[in-house]
Protein backbone atom coordinates (compact mmCIF):
# COMPACT_ATOMS: atom_id res chain seq x y z
CA UNK A 1 0.00 0.00 0.00
CA UNK A 2 2.83 2.51 1.00
CA UNK A 3 4.79 1.41 -2.45
CA UNK A 4 1.09 2.21 -4.25
CA UNK A 5 0.53 5.49 -2.19
CA UNK A 6 4.48 6.84 -4.17
CA UNK A 7 5.28 7.37 -0.52
CA UNK A 8 8.73 6.20 0.43
CA UNK A 9 9.65 6.14 4.24
CA UNK A 10 12.01 5.45 6.30
CA UNK A 11 11.71 2.53 8.91
CA UNK A 12 10.60 4.76 11.13
CA UNK A 13 8.01 6.50 9.23
CA UNK A 14 6.54 3.36 8.25
CA UNK A 15 6.09 2.37 12.02
CA UNK A 16 4.65 5.55 13.11
CA UNK A 17 2.31 5.00 9.47
CA UNK A 18 1.03 1.70 10.97
CA UNK A 19 0.20 3.06 13.91
CA UNK A 20 -1.94 5.79 12.59
CA UNK A 21 -3.26 2.90 10.08
CA UNK A 22 -4.67 0.64 12.59
CA UNK A 23 -6.18 3.83 14.31
CA UNK A 24 -7.70 4.49 10.90
CA UNK A 25 -9.54 1.03 10.00
CA UNK A 26 -10.65 1.35 13.77
CA UNK A 27 -12.43 3.82 13.15
CA UNK A 28 -13.81 3.04 9.35
CA UNK A 29 -14.95 -0.10 11.15
CA UNK A 30 -17.51 1.69 13.54
CA UNK A 31 -19.59 3.19 10.08
CA UNK A 32 -22.61 1.98 8.91
CA UNK A 33 -22.15 0.15 5.95
CA UNK A 34 -25.84 -1.04 5.25
CA UNK A 35 -26.88 1.83 3.57
CA UNK A 36 -29.71 1.04 0.69
CA UNK A 37 -28.26 1.78 -2.55
CA UNK A 38 -30.76 4.51 -3.39
CA UNK A 39 -29.46 6.57 -0.46
CA UNK A 40 -28.31 9.82 -1.67
CA UNK A 41 -24.15 10.02 -1.72
CA UNK A 42 -23.03 12.64 0.23
CA UNK A 43 -21.17 14.02 -2.34
CA UNK A 44 -23.50 16.03 -5.05
CA UNK A 45 -21.87 17.93 -7.90
CA UNK A 46 -23.75 21.58 -8.34
CA UNK A 47 -23.76 22.52 -11.98
CA UNK A 48 -23.41 26.01 -11.75
CA UNK A 49 -26.95 27.44 -11.85
CA UNK A 50 -27.93 29.09 -15.36
CA UNK A 51 -28.44 33.31 -14.61
CA UNK A 52 -31.92 33.64 -13.94
CA UNK A 53 -32.20 36.55 -16.58
CA UNK A 54 -31.34 34.37 -19.58
CA UNK A 55 -32.51 30.77 -19.71
CA UNK A 56 -29.24 29.95 -21.99
CA UNK A 57 -26.24 28.67 -20.01
CA UNK A 58 -24.53 32.17 -21.44
CA UNK A 59 -22.51 33.46 -18.72
CA UNK A 60 -20.83 31.55 -15.67
CA UNK A 61 -21.97 32.44 -12.83
CA UNK A 62 -19.60 33.65 -9.63
CA UNK A 63 -19.29 29.78 -8.58
CA UNK A 64 -18.57 28.48 -11.88
CA UNK A 65 -15.23 26.86 -12.68
CA UNK A 66 -15.00 29.57 -15.42
CA UNK A 67 -15.55 32.20 -13.38
CA UNK A 68 -12.10 31.57 -12.11
CA UNK A 69 -12.63 32.23 -8.05
CA UNK A 70 -9.15 33.06 -6.37
CA UNK A 71 -7.54 30.15 -5.02
CA UNK A 72 -7.05 29.50 -1.46
CA UNK A 73 -4.26 28.47 0.57
CA UNK A 74 -0.55 27.75 -0.67
CA UNK A 75 -2.27 27.08 -4.20
CA UNK A 76 -2.96 30.84 -4.86
CA UNK A 77 0.86 31.46 -4.74
CA UNK A 78 1.44 28.30 -7.48
CA UNK A 79 -0.92 30.03 -9.55
CA UNK A 80 -0.08 34.07 -9.48
CA UNK A 81 2.58 34.97 -12.26
CA UNK A 82 5.71 34.45 -10.44
CA UNK A 83 6.85 37.53 -11.83
CA UNK A 84 3.67 39.68 -10.51
CA UNK A 85 3.46 37.95 -7.63
CA UNK A 86 7.37 38.36 -6.72
CA UNK A 87 6.75 42.46 -7.15
CA UNK A 88 3.78 42.39 -4.86
CA UNK A 89 5.30 40.09 -2.19
CA UNK A 90 7.74 41.92 -0.66
CA UNK A 91 7.36 41.57 3.31
CA UNK A 92 6.41 44.88 5.22
CA UNK A 93 9.70 46.29 6.71
CA UNK A 94 7.79 46.32 9.97
CA UNK A 95 7.60 42.56 9.77
CA UNK A 96 9.99 41.12 13.03
CA UNK A 97 10.33 37.44 13.70
CA UNK A 98 9.21 36.93 17.49
CA UNK A 99 10.31 33.48 19.20
CA UNK A 100 13.42 31.28 19.82
CA UNK A 101 13.98 30.47 16.31
CA UNK A 102 14.85 33.09 13.95
CA UNK A 103 13.30 32.17 10.20
CA UNK A 104 15.07 33.24 7.39
CA UNK A 105 14.43 36.65 5.35
CA UNK A 106 11.40 36.34 3.59
CA UNK A 107 11.51 35.66 -0.19
CA UNK A 108 9.25 35.88 -2.62
CA UNK A 109 6.59 32.89 -3.26
CA UNK A 110 8.58 31.39 -6.22
CA UNK A 111 9.83 28.23 -3.83
CA UNK A 112 5.95 27.63 -3.69
CA UNK A 113 5.53 27.98 -6.92
CA UNK A 114 8.55 25.20 -7.69
CA UNK A 115 6.76 22.88 -5.06
CA UNK A 116 3.42 22.56 -7.45
CA UNK B 1 -7.32 57.01 31.80
CA UNK B 2 -6.62 53.57 32.94
CA UNK B 3 -2.63 52.59 32.94
CA UNK B 4 -0.24 50.68 30.34
CA UNK B 5 0.00 48.10 33.02
CA UNK B 6 -3.66 47.49 32.32
CA UNK B 7 -4.37 48.03 28.78
CA UNK B 8 -3.51 44.57 27.33
CA UNK B 9 -6.31 42.95 29.59
CA UNK B 10 -9.11 45.16 28.20
CA UNK B 11 -11.89 43.72 26.59
CA UNK B 12 -12.73 44.55 22.73
CA UNK B 13 -16.09 46.06 23.80
CA UNK B 14 -14.35 47.99 26.68
CA UNK B 15 -11.61 48.74 24.45
CA UNK B 16 -14.29 50.01 21.90
CA UNK B 17 -16.25 52.26 24.36
CA UNK B 18 -12.36 54.00 25.21
CA UNK B 19 -11.76 55.24 22.39
CA UNK B 20 -15.23 56.27 20.87
CA UNK B 21 -14.81 58.40 23.90
CA UNK B 22 -11.39 59.54 23.22
CA UNK B 23 -10.18 58.53 26.64
CA UNK B 24 -8.00 55.76 24.99
CA UNK B 25 -5.98 56.13 22.26
CA UNK B 26 -5.36 53.44 19.62
CA UNK B 27 -1.60 54.00 19.49
CA UNK B 28 -1.30 53.83 22.98
CA UNK B 29 -3.06 50.84 22.90
CA UNK B 30 -1.19 49.33 20.58
CA UNK B 31 1.94 49.93 22.28
CA UNK B 32 0.94 48.45 25.40
CA UNK B 33 0.15 45.00 23.60
CA UNK B 34 3.43 45.45 21.86
CA UNK B 35 5.37 46.03 24.80
CA UNK B 36 3.47 43.46 26.33
CA UNK B 37 4.90 40.61 23.39
CA UNK B 38 8.11 41.46 24.00
CA UNK B 39 7.93 40.89 27.46
CA UNK B 40 6.16 37.41 27.99
CA UNK B 41 6.06 36.24 24.42
CA UNK B 42 9.51 34.62 24.71
CA UNK B 43 8.05 32.64 27.46
CA UNK B 44 4.78 31.61 25.57
CA UNK B 45 6.07 31.20 21.75
CA UNK B 46 2.49 32.08 20.55
CA UNK B 47 3.62 34.84 18.00
CA UNK B 48 5.48 33.41 15.07
CA UNK B 49 5.79 37.38 13.94
CA UNK B 50 5.27 40.48 15.56
CA UNK B 51 4.25 43.34 13.02
CA UNK B 52 5.36 46.16 15.21
CA UNK B 53 5.90 48.99 12.51
CA UNK B 54 2.50 48.50 10.32
CA UNK B 55 0.81 48.08 13.88
CA UNK B 56 1.86 51.60 15.12
CA UNK B 57 1.27 52.96 11.42
CA UNK B 58 -2.19 51.66 11.57
CA UNK B 59 -3.17 52.66 14.93
CA UNK B 60 -1.61 55.68 13.99
CA UNK B 61 -4.80 56.35 11.54
CA UNK B 62 -7.22 55.29 14.23
CA UNK B 63 -6.58 57.57 16.34
CA UNK B 64 -6.90 60.00 13.66
CA UNK B 65 -9.72 59.08 12.80
CA UNK B 66 -11.07 58.74 16.41
CA UNK B 67 -9.88 62.49 16.78
CA UNK B 68 -11.70 63.58 13.73
CA UNK B 69 -14.86 61.44 14.82
CA UNK B 70 -14.76 59.21 11.73
CA UNK B 71 -14.42 55.75 13.61
CA UNK B 72 -15.87 53.22 11.22
CA UNK B 73 -17.08 50.86 14.51
CA UNK B 74 -16.06 48.75 17.56
CA UNK B 75 -12.96 46.79 15.92
CA UNK B 76 -11.16 50.97 14.76
CA UNK B 77 -8.20 50.38 16.65
CA UNK B 78 -8.67 47.27 18.47
CA UNK B 79 -5.07 45.03 18.38
CA UNK B 80 -5.50 41.53 16.80
CA UNK B 81 -3.83 39.09 15.46
CA UNK B 82 -3.46 36.13 13.23
CA UNK B 83 -3.37 32.16 13.63
CA UNK B 84 -0.97 31.77 10.71
CA UNK B 85 -3.05 30.00 8.35
CA UNK B 86 -4.45 33.22 7.43
CA UNK B 87 -2.62 34.86 4.44
CA UNK B 88 -1.78 38.20 4.91
CA UNK B 89 -0.46 40.67 1.75
CA UNK B 90 3.28 40.90 2.23
CA UNK B 91 3.70 39.16 5.85
CA UNK B 92 4.71 36.01 5.82
CA UNK B 93 2.41 33.05 6.16
CA UNK B 94 4.21 29.53 7.34
CA UNK B 95 1.21 27.25 8.75
CA UNK B 96 3.68 27.10 11.28
CA UNK B 97 5.64 24.63 8.69
CA UNK B 98 9.04 24.19 7.06
CA UNK B 99 6.92 23.31 4.07
CA UNK B 100 5.95 27.22 3.92
CA UNK B 101 8.53 28.74 5.98
CA UNK B 102 9.09 31.26 2.91
CA UNK B 103 5.74 31.44 1.97
CA UNK B 104 4.19 35.65 1.74
CA UNK B 105 1.27 35.54 0.03
CA UNK B 106 0.32 38.34 -2.39
CA UNK B 107 -3.34 39.19 -0.92
CA UNK B 108 -4.97 39.09 2.79
CA UNK B 109 -7.30 36.32 3.36
CA UNK B 110 -11.16 37.34 3.04
CA UNK B 111 -11.27 37.59 6.56
CA UNK B 112 -7.88 39.74 7.36
CA UNK B 113 -9.15 41.81 4.67
CA UNK B 114 -12.65 42.74 6.41
CA UNK B 115 -10.49 43.30 9.76
CA UNK B 116 -8.58 45.58 8.23
CA UNK B 117 -11.33 47.07 6.01
CA UNK B 118 -12.52 47.64 9.72
CA UNK B 119 -10.32 49.43 11.15
CA UNK B 120 -8.37 46.86 12.76
CA UNK B 121 -4.51 46.86 13.95
CA UNK B 122 -2.75 43.52 12.83
CA UNK B 123 -0.15 42.73 15.69
CA UNK B 124 1.40 39.81 14.03
CA UNK B 125 0.95 36.14 13.11
CA UNK B 126 0.24 33.50 15.56
CA UNK B 127 1.43 29.90 16.33
CA UNK B 128 -0.26 26.99 15.32
CA UNK B 129 -0.62 23.00 15.20
CA UNK B 130 1.55 22.65 11.72
CA UNK B 131 -1.16 23.02 8.79
CA UNK B 132 -3.80 22.67 11.78
CA UNK B 133 -3.38 19.43 12.26
CA UNK B 134 0.06 18.81 13.10
CA UNK B 135 1.32 19.42 16.99
CA UNK B 136 2.29 20.16 19.58
CA UNK B 137 5.48 19.25 17.59
CA UNK B 138 9.48 20.06 18.97
CA UNK B 139 11.00 19.11 15.18
CA UNK B 140 9.98 22.58 13.63
CA UNK B 141 11.49 25.80 12.68
CA UNK B 142 9.20 27.59 15.51
CA UNK B 143 8.13 25.98 19.20
CA UNK B 144 4.97 25.05 19.83
CA UNK B 145 2.68 27.83 22.16
CA UNK B 146 2.88 27.36 25.88
CA UNK B 147 -0.43 28.14 28.05
CA UNK B 148 0.00 31.09 30.19
CA UNK B 149 -1.90 29.52 32.69
CA UNK B 150 0.71 27.30 33.75
CA UNK B 151 3.59 27.58 30.40
CA UNK B 152 4.18 23.75 31.03
CA UNK B 153 0.84 23.23 29.98
CA UNK B 154 -0.35 22.56 26.53
CA UNK B 155 -2.82 25.53 25.17
CA UNK B 156 -4.70 23.24 22.86
CA UNK B 157 -4.75 23.22 19.14
CA UNK B 158 -4.33 24.09 16.69
CA UNK B 159 -5.55 27.40 16.89
CA UNK B 160 -2.85 27.75 19.84
CA UNK B 161 -0.82 30.54 19.22
CA UNK B 162 -4.33 32.69 19.36
CA UNK B 163 -5.57 30.43 22.43
CA UNK B 164 -2.89 31.75 24.39
CA UNK B 165 -2.31 34.91 23.29
CA UNK B 166 -5.57 36.06 24.05
CA UNK B 167 -5.65 34.65 27.44
CA UNK B 168 -2.12 36.23 27.94
CA UNK B 169 -3.07 39.89 26.81
CA UNK B 170 -0.97 39.59 23.59
CA UNK B 171 -3.80 40.66 21.30
CA UNK B 172 -7.20 41.36 22.28
CA UNK B 173 -8.60 38.44 20.19
CA UNK B 174 -8.03 37.08 17.07
CA UNK B 175 -8.53 34.47 14.18
CA UNK B 176 -8.44 30.98 14.58
CA UNK B 177 -10.24 27.71 12.55
CA UNK B 178 -11.64 24.36 13.58
CA UNK B 179 -12.18 21.60 11.54
CA UNK B 180 -12.28 19.23 14.19
CA UNK B 181 -11.98 21.50 17.51
CA UNK B 182 -9.03 23.70 16.91
CA UNK B 183 -10.99 26.94 17.98
CA UNK B 184 -12.65 25.50 21.06
CA UNK B 185 -9.75 23.11 22.30
CA UNK B 186 -7.55 26.39 22.94
CA UNK B 187 -10.52 28.54 24.14
CA UNK B 188 -10.99 26.16 26.55
CA UNK B 189 -7.84 25.05 27.88
CA UNK B 190 -6.36 28.83 27.82
CA UNK B 191 -10.14 29.99 29.48
CA UNK B 192 -10.89 32.29 27.00
CA UNK B 193 -13.86 32.50 24.12
CA UNK B 194 -13.89 30.71 21.14
CA UNK B 195 -16.90 30.15 18.29
CA UNK B 196 -16.81 27.90 15.22
CA UNK B 197 -19.13 29.94 13.34
CA UNK B 198 -22.00 27.87 10.83
CA UNK B 199 -20.06 26.30 8.13
CA UNK B 200 -20.31 28.61 5.52
CA UNK B 201 -20.70 32.08 7.38
CA UNK B 202 -17.40 33.53 7.71
CA UNK B 203 -15.04 33.21 4.25
CA UNK B 204 -12.28 30.57 4.40
CA UNK B 205 -11.02 32.07 1.15
CA UNK B 206 -7.01 32.63 1.72
CA UNK B 207 -7.03 30.65 4.71
CA UNK B 208 -4.62 28.06 4.64
CA UNK B 209 -6.77 24.72 3.75
CA UNK B 210 -6.26 21.71 6.06
CA UNK B 211 -9.78 19.48 5.46
CA UNK B 212 -12.38 21.93 2.86
CA UNK B 213 -15.41 20.03 3.29
CA UNK B 214 -14.65 20.10 7.18
CA UNK B 215 -12.50 24.13 7.62
CA UNK B 216 -14.10 26.78 9.40
CA UNK B 217 -12.23 29.94 9.87
CA UNK B 218 -13.52 31.96 13.23
CA UNK B 219 -13.15 34.66 16.08
CA UNK B 220 -11.63 33.93 19.53
CA UNK B 221 -11.57 36.56 22.34
CA UNK B 222 -11.54 36.86 25.69
CA UNK B 223 -15.48 37.32 26.13
CA UNK B 224 -18.61 35.96 23.98
CA UNK B 225 -19.23 39.39 23.32
CA UNK B 226 -16.12 40.07 21.46
CA UNK B 227 -16.31 37.05 19.66
CA UNK B 228 -19.71 38.56 18.61
CA UNK B 229 -17.84 41.97 17.62
CA UNK B 230 -15.44 40.14 15.81
CA UNK B 231 -17.84 37.86 13.66
CA UNK B 232 -20.17 40.94 13.00
CA UNK B 233 -16.68 41.93 10.68
CA UNK B 234 -16.21 38.69 9.14
CA UNK B 235 -19.39 36.86 8.64
CA UNK B 236 -20.86 37.19 5.55
CA UNK B 237 -21.15 35.86 1.65
CA UNK B 238 -18.12 35.66 -0.10
CA UNK B 239 -18.68 34.52 -3.95
CA UNK B 240 -15.24 33.22 -4.14
CA UNK B 241 -15.55 30.59 -1.29
CA UNK B 242 -17.42 27.62 -2.84
CA UNK B 243 -18.87 26.58 0.76
CA UNK B 244 -19.97 30.71 1.33
CA UNK B 245 -23.82 30.84 1.87
CA UNK B 246 -25.61 34.05 1.75
CA UNK B 247 -27.32 34.71 5.37
CA UNK B 248 -28.79 37.73 7.41
CA UNK B 249 -27.33 38.54 10.42
CA UNK B 250 -29.54 38.83 13.22
CA UNK B 251 -30.64 42.58 14.03
CA UNK B 252 -28.29 45.18 15.25
CA UNK B 253 -25.84 42.55 14.24
CA UNK B 254 -23.77 39.51 16.38
CA UNK B 255 -22.78 42.12 18.80
CA UNK B 256 -26.16 43.26 20.52
CA UNK B 257 -27.73 39.72 19.68
CA UNK B 258 -25.09 38.25 22.38
CA UNK B 259 -26.49 40.46 25.39
CA UNK B 260 -30.07 39.73 24.59
CA UNK B 261 -30.70 37.62 27.45
CA UNK B 262 -31.46 33.72 27.30
CA UNK B 263 -34.58 33.43 29.85
CA UNK B 264 -36.79 30.46 28.52
CA UNK B 265 -34.12 29.23 26.34
CA UNK B 266 -34.79 25.23 26.01
CA UNK B 267 -31.15 23.61 26.80
CA UNK B 268 -30.60 20.31 26.33
CA UNK B 269 -27.52 18.75 27.74
CA UNK B 270 -25.32 15.97 26.06
CA UNK B 271 -24.80 13.96 28.97
CA UNK B 272 -23.61 10.90 27.86
CA UNK B 273 -20.75 12.99 25.83
CA UNK B 274 -19.20 13.20 29.11
CA UNK B 275 -20.44 10.61 31.29
CA UNK B 276 -20.24 7.47 29.56
CA UNK B 277 -18.89 8.00 25.72
CA UNK B 278 -15.18 9.67 26.65
CA UNK B 279 -15.83 10.25 30.83
CA UNK B 280 -15.00 13.57 32.28
CA UNK B 281 -12.43 13.88 35.52
CA UNK B 282 -14.69 14.65 38.72
CA UNK B 283 -13.79 18.77 38.26
CA UNK B 284 -15.67 18.71 34.76
CA UNK B 285 -18.14 16.57 36.32
CA UNK B 286 -18.67 18.81 38.81
CA UNK B 287 -18.65 21.91 36.49
CA UNK B 288 -21.15 20.58 34.59
CA UNK B 289 -23.62 20.27 37.25
CA UNK B 290 -22.71 23.87 38.20
CA UNK B 291 -23.31 24.92 34.68
CA UNK B 292 -27.09 23.20 34.63
CA UNK B 293 -27.86 25.46 38.07
CA UNK B 294 -26.82 28.28 36.52
CA UNK B 295 -28.58 28.12 32.94
CA UNK B 296 -31.50 27.24 35.16
CA UNK B 297 -31.08 30.16 37.44
CA UNK B 298 -30.74 32.00 33.96
CA UNK B 299 -34.23 31.20 33.27
CA UNK B 300 -33.50 28.98 31.09
CA UNK B 301 -35.54 25.41 31.17
CA UNK B 302 -32.81 22.65 31.07
CA UNK B 303 -33.28 18.60 30.23
CA UNK B 304 -31.42 15.97 29.04
CA UNK B 305 -30.63 15.49 25.32
CA UNK B 306 -29.91 12.10 23.68
CA UNK B 307 -28.05 11.59 20.73
CA UNK B 308 -25.62 9.14 18.59
CA UNK B 309 -22.67 8.11 20.49
CA UNK B 310 -19.51 10.66 20.16
CA UNK B 311 -17.46 7.97 19.03
CA UNK B 312 -19.81 7.95 15.48
CA UNK B 313 -19.11 11.42 14.75
CA UNK B 314 -15.21 11.21 15.28
CA UNK B 315 -15.00 8.45 12.80
CA UNK B 316 -16.66 10.54 10.05
CA UNK B 317 -15.02 13.89 11.17
CA UNK B 318 -11.44 11.54 11.28
CA UNK B 319 -11.86 9.96 8.25
CA UNK B 320 -12.69 12.60 5.97
CA UNK B 321 -9.72 14.69 7.86
CA UNK B 322 -7.26 12.62 6.53
CA UNK B 323 -8.41 11.77 3.50
CA UNK B 324 -8.79 15.52 2.66
CA UNK B 325 -5.43 16.49 4.69
CA UNK B 326 -3.30 13.75 2.28
CA UNK B 327 -5.06 14.76 -0.32
CA UNK B 328 -3.99 18.29 0.15
CA UNK B 329 -0.43 17.33 0.45
CA UNK B 330 -0.13 13.95 -1.34
CA UNK B 331 2.89 15.95 -3.69
CA UNK B 332 5.14 16.78 -0.68
CA UNK B 333 4.35 14.34 1.48
CA UNK B 334 6.06 12.17 -1.27
CA UNK B 335 8.69 14.45 -2.43
CA UNK B 336 10.16 15.15 1.13
CA UNK B 337 7.89 13.75 4.21
CA UNK B 338 10.88 14.86 6.18
CA UNK B 339 10.05 18.48 5.80
CA UNK B 340 7.02 17.95 8.00
CA UNK B 341 6.69 17.29 11.97
CA UNK B 342 6.63 13.81 13.08
CA UNK B 343 3.27 14.70 14.73
CA UNK B 344 1.63 15.83 11.23
CA UNK B 345 3.11 12.39 9.34
CA UNK B 346 1.27 10.17 12.22
CA UNK B 347 -1.97 12.38 11.74
CA UNK B 348 -2.06 12.63 8.04
CA UNK B 349 -0.20 10.01 5.97
CA UNK B 350 -2.70 7.33 7.18
CA UNK B 351 -4.84 9.20 4.87
CA UNK B 352 -2.77 8.21 1.88
CA UNK B 353 -3.49 3.92 2.38
CA UNK B 354 -6.65 4.72 3.58
CA UNK B 355 -9.50 3.09 1.44
CA UNK B 356 -11.53 5.09 -1.06
CA UNK B 357 -14.79 3.82 0.33
CA UNK B 358 -14.13 4.65 3.38
CA UNK B 359 -13.73 8.30 2.70
CA UNK B 360 -17.10 7.99 1.14
CA UNK B 361 -19.25 6.14 3.72
CA UNK B 362 -17.41 8.59 6.41
CA UNK B 363 -19.34 11.38 4.27
CA UNK B 364 -22.47 9.19 3.92
CA UNK B 365 -22.44 8.59 7.62
CA UNK B 366 -21.90 12.83 8.04
CA UNK B 367 -25.04 13.70 6.41
CA UNK B 368 -26.90 11.19 8.18
CA UNK B 369 -25.67 11.99 11.77
CA UNK B 370 -26.02 15.89 11.00
CA UNK B 371 -29.37 15.07 9.95
CA UNK B 372 -29.97 13.20 13.61
CA UNK B 373 -28.13 15.99 15.65
CA UNK B 374 -29.93 18.81 13.81
CA UNK B 375 -33.14 17.43 14.58
CA UNK B 376 -32.55 17.98 18.31
CA UNK B 377 -33.21 21.67 17.85
CA UNK B 378 -36.86 21.21 16.80
CA UNK B 379 -36.64 20.91 21.13
CA UNK B 380 -33.89 22.47 21.95
CA UNK B 381 -32.49 25.95 21.57
CA UNK B 382 -29.21 24.74 22.30
CA UNK B 383 -27.27 22.16 23.45
CA UNK B 384 -24.63 22.21 26.26
CA UNK B 385 -21.69 19.95 27.36
CA UNK B 386 -18.17 19.88 28.27
CA UNK B 387 -15.54 21.15 26.02
CA UNK B 388 -12.56 19.02 27.03
CA UNK B 389 -12.38 16.28 29.40
CA UNK B 390 -10.17 17.38 31.87
CA UNK B 391 -8.64 21.17 31.92
CA UNK B 392 -5.26 21.46 30.42
CA UNK B 393 -2.91 18.32 30.36
CA UNK B 394 0.91 18.92 30.62
CA UNK B 395 2.34 19.54 27.02
CA UNK B 396 4.91 16.78 27.83
CA UNK B 397 2.22 14.01 28.08
CA UNK B 398 0.21 14.73 24.05
CA UNK B 399 1.08 11.62 22.09
CA UNK B 400 1.50 11.97 18.88
CA UNK B 401 -1.60 10.01 17.70
CA UNK B 402 -3.65 12.39 19.51
CA UNK B 403 -7.48 12.28 18.13
CA UNK B 404 -7.31 9.42 16.59
CA UNK B 405 -7.04 7.20 19.61
CA UNK B 406 -9.46 9.12 21.50
CA UNK B 407 -12.89 10.92 20.29
CA UNK B 408 -13.67 14.45 21.29
CA UNK B 409 -16.31 16.16 22.45
CA UNK B 410 -16.20 18.94 19.61
CA UNK B 411 -16.56 16.77 16.21
CA UNK B 412 -20.24 16.63 16.49
CA UNK B 413 -20.45 20.47 15.78
CA UNK B 414 -17.88 19.99 12.84
CA UNK B 415 -19.79 17.27 11.79
CA UNK B 416 -23.56 19.00 11.91
CA UNK B 417 -21.92 22.49 10.39
CA UNK B 418 -23.52 23.98 13.36
CA UNK B 419 -22.45 27.00 15.03
CA UNK B 420 -20.52 25.76 18.64
CA UNK B 421 -18.27 27.92 21.27
CA UNK B 422 -16.54 27.20 24.08
CA UNK B 423 -16.29 29.46 27.10
CA UNK B 424 -15.04 29.43 30.20
CA UNK B 425 -17.49 28.62 33.06
CA UNK B 426 -14.88 28.42 35.89
CA UNK B 427 -11.76 26.80 37.02
CA UNK B 428 -10.55 23.60 38.36
CA UNK B 429 -8.91 23.50 42.09
CA UNK B 430 -5.31 23.50 40.24
CA UNK B 431 -6.45 26.97 39.27
CA UNK B 432 -6.80 25.79 35.66
CA UNK B 433 -9.55 26.48 33.15
CA UNK B 434 -12.75 24.71 32.52
CA UNK B 435 -14.65 25.45 29.26
CA UNK B 436 -18.41 24.86 28.65
CA UNK B 437 -19.39 24.12 24.84
CA UNK B 438 -22.65 25.70 23.21
CA UNK B 439 -23.86 23.79 19.93
CA UNK B 440 -26.59 25.49 17.88
CA UNK B 441 -28.38 24.73 14.79
CA UNK B 442 -27.18 25.59 11.65
CA UNK B 443 -27.29 29.83 11.64
CA UNK B 444 -28.18 29.58 15.08
CA UNK B 445 -24.48 31.82 15.85
CA UNK B 446 -26.64 34.72 17.56
CA UNK B 447 -28.30 32.18 20.52
CA UNK B 448 -25.20 30.58 20.90
CA UNK B 449 -22.91 33.69 21.91
CA UNK B 450 -26.08 35.36 23.81
CA UNK B 451 -26.07 31.63 25.95
CA UNK B 452 -22.05 31.65 26.42
CA UNK B 453 -22.65 35.96 27.16
CA UNK B 454 -24.83 34.95 29.75
CA UNK B 455 -23.00 32.14 31.06
CA UNK B 456 -19.50 34.67 31.74
CA UNK B 457 -21.69 36.99 33.31
CA UNK B 458 -23.39 34.77 36.09
CA UNK B 459 -20.26 32.35 36.76
CA UNK B 460 -17.99 35.77 37.15
CA UNK B 461 -15.20 34.03 35.24
CA UNK B 462 -14.04 37.20 32.95
CA UNK B 463 -12.50 38.74 36.02
CA UNK B 464 -9.25 35.77 36.41
CA UNK B 465 -6.49 36.13 34.54
CA UNK B 466 -3.17 34.16 33.85
CA UNK B 467 -0.61 35.67 36.43
CA UNK B 468 2.23 35.71 33.87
Amino acid sequence: MIRRAGLTLNAGQKADLAVSFQHLVTLAAKLPRERKLSDEPAFVFLPPLPSPASPEPAKPSPRSPAAKPAPTGPARAAKAKPKAAAAKAKPKPAAKPAGKARPKAAKAPARQARRR
Amino acid sequence: MRSADVLHHLTIADAAGMIRARRLSPVDLARALLDRIERVNPSLDAYLLVTAQTAISTARAAEKAAMQGALKGPLHGIPLAYKDIYDTAGVRTTAHSRILENNVPAEDAETVRRLGEAGAVMLGKLATHEFAIGGPAFDLPWPPARNPWDTERFTGGSSSGTGAAVAAGLALGGLGSDTGGSIRFPAAYCGIAGIKPTAGLVSRRGVIPLSPSLDTAGPMAWTAEDCALLLDAIAGHDPADPASVPSTPPPGGYGVAAKRGVKGLRVGIIRRFYETDLPATAEVLEQMEDAERLLKDLGCTVATADCPPLISFNAANRLIISGEAYALHEADLIARPEAYSRAFRVRVMAGGVMRAADYIQAQRHRRALAAELNALFSRFDVLVTASTPGPAPRLADQTLDEGLSRPTYSAPANVSGGPAMSVCSGFAPNGLPLGLQIIGPPFGDATVLAVGHAVEEASGSRSRRPAI
